[in-house]
This record gives C-alpha cells, sequence and structure tokens, in this order.
C-alpha cells in the first residue's frame, strides 16, 4: 500500500517535473526584451548560433554588411552577429534553463541493499534492503521551482544586458576609430603646412637670407608635425583592432572599411530631467539584480526548513532472515534537531538577501551617478563642440584671412600667417575630439538606459 | 573771392560757426570774413582778452568733422588783406583772426577728430579746429595778436609758441611760465609780434603725447616791410612722424623711433597736394618739423638756397645752395628756389622708408628667393598666397589694390604717374613747373616731356 502510494507520488513528481529541457532555453525572450532596446533595423538581428539553417543566414548578413562601408550601425549589427563572446553568455541560459528543471524534480529515490553472512554453519545470507524518497522535496519543488525561475529570469536579463553592452561598446569604438581617422586626416594637414614652411624657410636659406639656426628650428617643427602624425596614424590602427575585435573578425575579414565622417550632432539634448528616470527603469543589469533579490526572497522560507529536513526520508525497508522469512515494513528517517534547529542556514539566507537587496541600491546610486555624470560630459562635449564649430574655427580662419591682408601689404611674415592656420587645424582636432566625446557620452547614456534613447528636450542643448 | 576762399571760408565756418555766420561768409569780403568768426562780435569790445561763450555747441559740429580736402593749392585769398604775398598750407588754411581795438584775436580749439591722411585712411588725432597740422597762424611783425585757446582735449594743454620772441609768461611751458589749460578752459596768449619768420605752435604740457597724435601748426610772421625778401609763390609745409600700426587708426604714442606713418601737412603721397609754380617765379618753402625724426627734404629738377631757420633770416652772404635740406627736430627751414625747369618734379624726404607708406620690420627678407614651387604648397595652406619681394619691392606699388590689406592701411607704395605707379608712399609730393598756369593755379595735369627730353629704350 505504502509502496504504491510512493510509487505513484514517484512518477507524478516525474512527470510534473518537465524531464525534458526545451532547446531555445529563454532566447525569444531574450530578443523580445532588447528588440526595442536597439535602433530599429537592428532589434531582427540578434541570433544565436546553434548550428542550424539560421547561422548560414548570419553569416551571410554579416558579409554583406563588411563588402560596404560600415556605418555605426551596421559595425554593431556584424558584432552582433559575429562576436562569439555573446555566443558564449548565451549558453548561460542553457544552463539557467537546465537549473530550472532540474529544481522540478523530485530527488531519485535511494536504494540500499545489505547482506550479512553467517559466520557459523552455512545458513542462507541475511539481506537487508530499503528505498527511501526524501519526501518532503515533494513540498520544496514549487519553491525551488520559484527560485530557479528568478534565476532563470535573471540570467535572461543579464543575457540582455550583454547584448546591449556589446552594442554600446562596439558604437563607442566606431566612434572612436571614425575620429582617429579624421585626427590623422587633419594631422597630415598639419604636416604639409608644415612641410610647405620649412621649405621656404629652406629657399630663404638658399638664398643667404636666413640663418642655419632658423631654418633648423623650422626643421624641428617639421619633425614634431611627423611624430604627431605617425601617432595619429597609429590611434587609426589601434581603433580599427578595437572595433575589430568587438565584430569578432579573425582578419581574413581585413579589407572593411568604415563610412563617412563623425556625424554632426544632434539638434537636441536627451532632457536632463529625464535621465535618471530613464536609467533606473532601463538599465537591464540593475533589473537582473532585482531578480536577483527576488530569487533570494524566495529561498528565505526555504533555507532553514531546507537545512533541516533534507536529510528527511521516507520509504519501505525490509529483511529476508536467514530463516527465508520475510519482513517489510516502512522506514523512515528524520533527522533530530539537537544541535543544528537550522537556524545557522535561515540567518544565513537572511544576510544573503540583505546583501542582494544593499547590492542593488548601490548599483542604482551608482548607475545615477554615472548618468548624471555622463550627462555632464554630454553637455560640455556639446558645449565645446560648438564653441570650436561656431567660434574658435571661424575666428581662427578669420586670423588667416587678416593674416594674409597684412602679409599682402608686406607687414607681416608668411610664417605667422602659417602659424595661424596650424592654429585652425589644431581647433579643428579638438572639435572632432569633442564631437568624439559627446557621441561617447550619448553612447555611454543609451548603454546606462539599457538601450533605449532617452526622450529629448525641445531645447538644443538642454537646460542649462 | 575765388570759388576756392569760400571754400575756404565755408569750411571754416563749418569747424567753428554756427548757420548764421557762415551765410554772413558768403559776402565777397576778407574784412568780412574775419569778423565771422565764432559770433565774438557779441562780446564786450575790452582790451582784455574776450572770454567767449561756452563752445560746446560749436564743438559738437566740429569733432567728427574732417576737413575737406581742397581740390588743389591756390595762394591764400583766405589770408588777412593785409597780407599780399601768395602763399598756402598745403592740405590746409590760415586761421581766420576778428580785429579788437587793434589786436588781431585768434582762436584755436584744441580736441580730437578724425582724419583722413589718404582716402581710406582714417586716423583718431588731436589737433586744433580740425586739423592737424592745426591753421597756420599768418601775421605781420609788429602786430599785437591775442590767441584765444579752447580746451577739449581729455586732459590739460598749452600752447608754446615756438621761436616766438614773447613774454615769460606767454610761452605756453604748462608750470613754468603759466599753469596748464585744463579741458572745458578757454585761456588767452597774447604778445607783440617783434620779428618776421617761420615759426610754429605746439603743445609744452604731456607734449610727447600731444605732439604724437598731431598737436602742432605753423607761425608765419611777414615782415612789415613788404619789400623784405618778396616771392611768388609761399608754401608752408609741416613734416610729421606717426606710429599707425596696420589695421589701426589711433597713433601710438608710445613709440619712439619706430614710426611708420610719415606726412606733408597730415597727408601722405599721393594725398599730399602738388604745388603748381609758373616758369619763373620765385618760390618759397617753409618747412617744420616737431616729429622725432630728421627728415632731408630733397628737390629735383632745381637748386634750392637756405634763406632762414626758425631763429630768423640767414643774411643773404651766408645763404647756401642745397638740393637737400635737412630739417632737424624742433626746427623750421626756410628755403627758397627760382622755377626754372619746366616739369613734374619730386619733393620728397630723402629717408628711403620715409617715402613709403607703413612696411612690416618682422618679416623676412625675400630678395632672391625662388620659390615657385614652394608658392603652390603654401597657396594650398593659405589661400591667395603669392611670393612678395623676390625681385624687390618695386612691384609693391604695381600690386596696391590688387591684393586685400588690412583695414584703414595704405599700401606700402601706391600712386600712379603718366608711365606708371609711382613707388611711393608718405612724405611725398611733385612740384609743377609749368609755362602757363590757370588763374587759379588749378592742377595743371602730368607733365608732357617735349620730344627728345625724355628717356627712350634703347635694348
Amino acid at each position: 500500500m505504502l509502496v504504491r502510494t510512493l510509487a505513484r507520488v514517484a512518477l507524478l513528481a516525474a512527470v510534473a517535473g518537465c524531464a525534458s529541457v526545451p532547446p531555445e532555453a529563454g532566447f525569444p525572450d531574450v530578443q523580445r526584451q532588447v528588440a526595442d532596446r536597439l535602433p530599429p533595423p537592428l532589434a531582427q538581428r540578434v541570433a544565436w548560433k546553434r548550428g542550424d539553417a539560421d547561422d548560414q543566414a548570419a553569416a551571410q548578413a554579416v558579409k554583406d554588411l563588411l563588402s560596404h562601408p560600415l556605418t555605426a550601425d551596421g559595425a554593431v549589427q556584424v558584432a552582433l552577429l559575429n562576436n562569439s563572446g555573446l555566443q558564449a553568455t548565451y549558453e548561460d541560459l542553457g544552463v539557467a534553463q537546465a537549473d530550472l528543471v532540474q529544481a522540478g524534480l523530485l530527488r531519485n529515490p535511494l536504494l540500499s541493499l545489505a547482506t550479512e553472512f553467517p559466520t557459523r554453519g552455512d545458513g542462507p545470507p541475511k539481506l537487508e534492503f530499503s528505498v527511501v524518497a526524501n519526501f518532503l522535496d515533494l513540498l520544496w519543488i514549487p519553491a525551488r521551482r520559484r527560485v530557479a525561475a528568478e534565476r532563470f529570469e535573471q540570467v535572461k536579463l543579464a543575457t540582455s544586458a550583454q547584448i546591449i553592452d556589446l552594442a554600446a561598446d562596439t558604437r563607442a569604438a566606431y566612434i572612436r576609430h571614425r575620429a582617429a581617422l579624421e585626427n590623422a586626416r587633419a594631422q597630415a594637414q598639419a604636416t604639409m603646412a608644415e612641410q610647405a614652411a620649412y621649405d621656404l624657410m629652406g629657399r630663404l636659406a638658399q638664398a643667404g637670407n636666413v640663418s642655419e639656426r632658423r631654418l633648423a628650428t623650422e626643421q624641428a617643427a617639421l619633425e614634431e608635425a611627423r611624430v604627431d602624425q605617425a601617432e595619429a596614424e597609429g590611434e587609426t590602427v589601434a581603433t580599427r583592432e578595437t572595433l575589430a575585435r568587438l565584430m569578432g573578425l579573425s582578419g581574413d575579414e581585413g579589407a572593411w572599411s568604415v563610412d563617412g565622417t563623425l556625424p554632426d550632432l544632434p539638434p537636441h539634448e536627451p532632457d536632463r530631467a529625464m535621465v535618471e528616470t530613464a536609467v533606473v527603469t532601463g538599465n537591464l543589469s540593475l533589473a537582473a539584480s532585482r531578480r536577483a533579490v527576488a530569487a533570494k526572497a524566495e529561498s528565505l522560507g526555504l533555507a532553514g526548513a531546507d537545512s533541516l529536513w533534507s536529510e528527511s526520508a521516507l520509504g519501505v525497508g525490509g529483511e529476508r532472515e536467514t530463516d527465508r522469512s520475510l519482513v517489510l515494513g516502512p522506514a523512515f528517517q528524520l533527522p533530530l534537531p539537537l544541535f543544528d534547529q537550522g537556524q545557522p542556514a535561515a540567518a544565513k539566507a537572511v544576510a544573503e538577501y540583505r546583501q542582494e537587496a544593499r547590492r542593488v541600491m548601490q548599483t542604482a546610486v551608482d548607475l545615477r551617478s554615472q548618468a548624471r555624470e555622463a550627462y555632464d560630459r554630454l553637455a560640455r562635449a556639446r558645449d565645446l563642440a560648438t564653441r570650436y564649430h561656431d567660434t574658435v574655427i571661424p575666428l581662427q580662419e578669420r586670423l588667416v584671412r587678416l593674416g594674409m591682408a597684412e602679409y599682402n601689404f608686406m607687414l607681416t611674415s608668411p610664417f605667422e600667417v602659417m602659424a595661424a592656420r596650424q592654429a585652425r587645424i589644431t581647433a579643428y582636432r579638438r572639435y572632432i575630439a569633442a564631437v568624439r566625446d559627446y557621441w561617447l557620452a550619448d553612447g555611454d547614456l543609451i548603454r546606462l538606459a539599457g538601450g533605449r534613447q532617452i526622450p529629448t528636450t525641445t531645447q538644443p542643448g538642454g537646460p542649462s | 573771392m575765388s570759388i576756392w576762399a569760400r571754400r575756404q571760408i565755408l569750411k571754416s565756418a563749418a569747424l567753428l560757426g554756427g548757420a548764421g555766420a557762415l551765410l554772413r561768409g558768403t559776402k565777397a569780403s576778407a574784412q568780412d570774413h574775419s569778423h565771422m568768426d565764432m559770433g565774438s562780435m557779441t562780446m564786450a569790445p575790452k582790451p582784455a582778452p574776450a572770454k567767449p561763450a561756452p563752445m560746446a555747441t560749436r564743438m559738437k559740429a566740429a569733432a567728427p568733422v574732417t576737413p575737406p580736402r581742397p581740390p588743389r593749392l591756390v595762394p591764400g585769398t583766405d589770408r588777412p588783406a593785409t597780407i599780399t604775398l601768395n602763399s598756402g598750407t598745403l592740405n590746409g588754411g590760415t586761421l581766420p583772426f576778428v580785429m579788437k581795438d587793434g589786436v588781431k584775436e585768434f582762436h584755436l580749439t584744441a580736441h580730437e577728430f578724425e582724419q583722413e591722411f589718404a582716402p581710406g585712411f582714417k586716423v583718431k588725432v588731436w589737433g586744433y579746429n580740425g586739423s592737424t597740422p592745426g591753421p597756420t597762424i599768418e601775421a605781420v611783425e609788429g602786430d599785437r595778436v591775442r590767441i584765444l585757446v579752447t580746451n577739449r582735449l581729455p586732459e590739460a594743454t598749452s600752447i608754446h609758441w615756438h621761436g616766438i620772441l614773447l613774454p615769460s609768461g606767454m610761452d605756453g611751458v604748462a608750470g613754468l611760465s603759466a599753469p596748464p589749460i585744463p579741458p572745458g578752459e578757454t585761456w588767452a596768449y597774447e604778445f607783440t609780434l617783434r620779428q618776421h619768420g617761420t615759426q610754429m605752435y605746439h603743445p609744452h604740457y604731456d607734449e610727447m603725447v600731444q605732439m604724437a597724435v598731431g598737436m602742432m601748426g605753423m607761425f608765419v610772421i611777414h615782415p612789415k616791410d613788404a619789400a623784405i625778401g618778396p616771392v611768388d609763390r609761399d608754401y608752408t609745409m609741416m613734416l610729421h612722424a606717426w606710429a599707425i600700426h596696420p589695421g589701426t587708426s589711433r597713433p601710438d604714442p608710445a613709440v619712439m623711433l619706430e614710426h611708420d606713418t610719415w606726412t606733408i601737412n597730415g597727408r601722405v603721397f599721393p594725398a599730399v597736394e602738388h604745388l603748381v609754380v609758373k616758369t619763373g617765379e620765385r618760390v618759397r618753402l617753409r618747412i617744420g618739423n616737431v616729429s622725432m625724426h630728421e627728415h632731408p627734404m630733397h628737390i629735383h629738377g632745381h637748386h634750392m638756397w637756405v634763406t632762414g631757420t626758425d631763429g630768423g633770416m640767414i643774411p643773404e652772404g651766408a645763404r647756401w645752395p642745397e638740393t637737400t635740406i635737412q630739417v632737424p627736430v624742433g626746427t623750421t627751414r626756410t628755403v627758397e628756389f627760382v622755377a626754372d625747369n619746366p616739369g613734374d618734379w619730386a619733393f620728397h624726404c630723402h629717408k628711403g622708408h620715409h617715402a613709403m607708406n607703413t612696411m612690416g620690420h618682422d618679416i623676412p627678407n625675400f630678395l632672391g628667393v625662388d620659390q615657385r614651387d614652394v608658392a603652390r604648397d603654401m597657396a594650398k595652406q593659405l589661400p591667395g598666397y603669392m611670393p612678395m619681394g623676390e625681385g624687390g619691392m618695386g612691384d609693391m606699388g604695381a600690386m596696391a589694390g590688387m591684393m586685400p590689406g588690412p583695414a584703414n592701411t595704405p599700401p606700402m607704395m601706391t600712386g600712379t604717374g603718366p608711365y606708371g605707379a609711382l613707388d611711393m608712399g608718405g612724405m611725398v609730393t611733385v612740384i609743377k613747373v609749368r609755362d602757363e598756369v590757370a588763374a587759379d593755379y588749378r592742377d595743371p595735369g602730368w607733365y608732357k616731356a617735349p620730344k627728345g627730353t625724355m628717356a627712350w629704350k634703347v635694348g
């Protein structure tokens, strides 16, 4: 009777436990999560390579994208499809999914057999056997499943966060690379200007009109420009490689290039008042942490009992005596709470719960602060870029014009005018750096907000 | 009265008088227009220096005025009628006076205004009655003169009557002879002229600054005996050096020697008036200099005799001929020549850089530098870059106006003659000697060299 009951319970538990693990492992949930967090053309293009036909389509998409000069969106798309690190992260989903299945299963019953041989005579051996199962698991399974489900949700969120981070990293790398290319181009101009000045000084020296020292001074300036140019060109290679790594390019796709120039500043800034709210509501790491707290909360009630009763077992045991008579009876195993009454495990769970909760709070504080800082960088970069674009560069251009007017009347040296020209190139390089910093700060804000654009103000530059 | 004289009157009236005086000035009498001066007729006819009514309203009209540049020099019918000699101040005029109980009363107002040194080259200067140098004071030996000086400057001033023999208290050295004239006040200087000759007037208060920005004028005293040294043409000119940095419009008084603008009567060539002379006429040039540089003034086509300094006439036997007369700092030189050589003759300071306009001192020496291909690379960086000064700077005159220059800065060489660019600027003018001149001595145009009297190309 009891055996039959136990067997039924076990079967039921096995069926209820969903012993098969679904292969998609929550990836569609992840795709849904990031759908509105990536720019529209990218939303559909998150793919988990699992050796099926879709992999071919993804590889072809990457190939197509690389055959044209890459836009920022294109680079992000390549990274999302091709970055093996991200693919590795997706396996976390499988792990969590398996854990979840595991959590719904009863622990397997334990069969024990013991044989005792008589030391005298040749009677048959005595057999002892029992089959026990941890029947209390039945009570804990729903709770364990809830914990595992929370954990699964947490992993999905963390995976989505990885996707958003990779997109943000790739976009930032793209911006840095574009800025480095533009900077190197400007530096090449500066070298050309310095070269022309040096050549002119060389002619003056040939004619016997300037000293060797004056010419050497001009040569020193030229050499400095050349060194600067070499550094600028090195920076283009370094930034290109960073971008290549993020896009998961192994090297045989070496011919790829990036497109256009740095995008102009958008007309409007994100609304400063919306920034922190957007980050706190949108950030996926924070959401994952919240899930972790929830999971801890779920396990709170479990912890003490689990530690106390996890060794309990119920089953049937029997003996075949040496006279071949069989005795059967229920077996029961229960830890006696003499020493450990479960309090340490409960206290540990409470501590872990509080720890997780505090961590969430700290994460929120950090995120808010990072958002404010990123916003400040954004506003400053716009201010700087605008100043260079609207004031400093036109001013340097005017200085060149005014200098040329004086040169025309033999009032000033062409080398002085050339210095103004160099100052104009320097101002342009600083402008490029400011535009780069703007887009990097903008990317950081979007990353902090979990990939979501923060609503803009109607005023350019935002409220100040 | 000629049109020119009326113009001069109108100018004076515009500077100093109201509309009523202006209308009266149209009467064709020299005596009349000596009365038009600033309505001082309403003053009590006391021998004591008349205190004129507050000048605020008059100065309002005067301050911003740049005197219209006379189209030509015509001998001075604008002079007081007592003086019969032909004379004139290039680009300027003679100060009118009123007779008051036998005293010739002049009125100078010191103030700031803008003067065009050349068309488009506007300079904020200090001067008298709207011009720098101020109007020439002309009087006759033995005259008692009273000069009212109104100070409309932002600081005190005084006038020193350079080279004039007078009582110590009239000498105008602020603090030594008398107190300075504070802003807004009018003071009188009065003395009897015991000499004749070419003198000057200038401040003796903060004189470094005030002279650097234009405070000066000539004071011509004609001999009582008109038979002494008669000439047919009598020109007055004041030389000056200014530091008007390229692109600026106010002289820099802190510059001691690195001046860049060289003027005759506050104009740079070719805005300096030409001297028109009829062949055979005896010409006197009175040249004053209170700049910080000496000016060796050179005449072409003639020899001139040095006949006087600000110390008086040189006795006949002691005069000497020159083609270049050094005019030292702080003195006048009077020279005479007979214009017996028809043609267009340059008259200029012989210091090369005084015969041109502003040029940078810190520019590389491009003489002999071949930069054809380098210039292309330079032009890629500096739009409009053209090599300059490779074969000298002579082409600068021709290039003037073709390329943009700084604001308010004359090209270093400018002016065009009948045979091309003149390659000069600054302290230069032209003496035009002609067998026939118009009655009003208007500009006869360029000289046409008779056949066989001009240099010709050989190879």
